[in-house]
């Protein structure tokens, strides 16, 4: 039994596991990449638990889902998923089989997701999602994307914060919301 | 149960097993962080048998300088019940900071009340910003190394980085040395900002009286013009971890956006 007010580690990961799952597919519609990221945000939720501060209703959910989003900007920058503290807990696992990458697929219905993400792009303002596309498509630094749109550099910041964190909403349904309100 | 089923129950297994076999790195940064105390200690005590007088000031500055290891250093804040302002959700409940020196590096987590949390670190030139509620990075490129926004930021005030710098004030003299007292049964140094002082940002921190760690204190915020009025806000802090780590690649991750 977990002591009173302490992380319950294999409970969060047997209630979260499927859900974060799906949560990091389809952020980065690539099924392998999600696994990765689901595996080094529970060691990186191992390595640091003594930080977690028990606090209210679904603090563990909130941050369980702080940390997968900071490997996923992680991974977004640097266009690998790090495994920093799996390897330092030694943890390995078998590479998935293609039934398994299948399976988080249709879970995750990444099939779907090009429409859904035209549909999701399509429901943000002008403004917004012309910052994002300049951003994450076309990946220009703020002050270019400030100068694109004739708007401050802040502006431009808040602008593409503000559009990824509604794409994220619009994406999936209970595990941005969850997510989002961390 | 389906392959996927079975390869995260694997996973869940294997991550588990490892958290219970490792071994518990806390135990040996509290005890060098003993170790490091009584050092100091010792050392303050030859000092005061030879004679020698303690510049506490100095001291409760050095105790903040990060020399050549990486200072941690986790604060907590709470809004005394006497201020004249209303507590929000928004306000910072804990700071966090690893910072070394030569050269400077530093990552601070700020977390507010309502489970926010900010981090940012800064090395080589570049601050990298994160905001888990966003899920965003922001990199800002080209910071001059001796510019404000490089500066390690102060682990004390919650209303502004820079608005209690408590190591530039020491450095500046803006406190003085009150001696020993009790507080809470405890015994430590305190240091205040002078009663004449016309600042309107009023400082009490007490400091270990041997290795002048820092331990708590209270930040009082007047009205300008209105010195001799009741502040305000209030705010108490108390420094829940400080420790000096040595300068170890492990530790030095710390200092990286995203270590645990």
């Amino acid at each position: 039994m977990p002591r009173r007010g302490s992380l319950d580690l294999q409970a969060l990961y047997l209630e979260q596991r499927d859900g974060l799952l799906t949560f990091l597919a389809r952020r980065t519609a690539d099924p392998e990449i999600a696994l990765d990221l689901l595996a080094e945000t529970f060691a990186q939720a191992v390595a640091s638990r003594k930080r977690f501060r028990p606090g209210g209703r679904d603090q563990g959910t909130k941050w369980l889902y702080g940390i997968a989003k900071h490997q996923l900007a992680l991974y977004y920058r640097r266009g690998h998923c790090e495994q920093r503290a799996m390897a330092r807990l030694g943890v390995r696992r078998e590479p998935p089989s293609e039934e398994i990458l299948a399976e988080i697929s249709a879970q995750a219905q990444l099939d779907d997701l090009r429409g859904v993400m035209r549909d999701a792009l399509a429901q943000l303002s002008d403004g917004t999602r012309s910052a994002v596309e300049l951003r994450v498509v076309q990946e220009l630094a703020y002050s270019d994307i400030a100068r694109r749109l004739c708007i401050s550099e802040g502006a431009a910041r808040v602008r593409v914060s503000r559009g990824l964190a509604q794409l994220g909403e619009l994406l999936d349904g209970n595990a941005s919301v969850r997510a989002a309100s961390t | 149960m389906t392959d996927l089923n079975r390869y995260l129950d694997d996973l869940g297994s294997a991550l588990l097993d490892a958290d219970r076999s490792r071994p518990r790195r806390g135990g040996i940064v509290a005890a060098s962080g003993i170790a490091l105390a009584l050092g100091a200690a010792i050392l303050l005590a030859i000092a005061a048998r030879d004679g020698q007088r303690v510049d506490a000031l100095a001291s409760a500055r050095a105790a903040l300088s990060p020399n050549d290891e990486i200072l941690h250093i986790r604060v907590r804040f709470a809004l005394d019940a006497s201020s004249q302002v209303e507590p929000t959700d928004r306000m910072v409940a804990t700071k966090e900071i690893w910072s070394a020196e030569g050269p400077s590096r530093w990552r601070i987590i700020q977390r507010l009340v309502n489970g926010d949390q900010l981090e940012r670190a800064y090395a080589a030139g570049v601050i990298r910003v994160f905001d888990a509620q966003l899920g965003t990075l922001v990199e800002e490129r080209n910071v001059g190394a001796d510019s404000a926004e490089a500066r390690s930021p102060s682990a004390f005030g919650s209303r502004g980085d820079r608005e209690v710098d408590l190591h530039a004030m020491l450095a500046r003299g803006e406190l003085e040395d009150r001696g020993d007292r009790t507080v809470g049964g405890r015994l430590v140094r305190r240091l205040a900002t002078p009663d004449d002082s016309d600042a309107t940002t009023r400082i009490t921190y007490d400091v270990d009286p041997t290795t002048f760690s820092p331990i708590a204190g209270t930040i009082r915020y007047f009205g300008r013009g209105q010195l001799s009025q009741q502040p305000m806000a209030v705010l108490t802090f108390k420094v829940e971890a400080y420790e000096r780590l040595s300068s170890t690649a492990e530790n030095r991750e710390l200092l990286t956006l995203g270590a645990p």
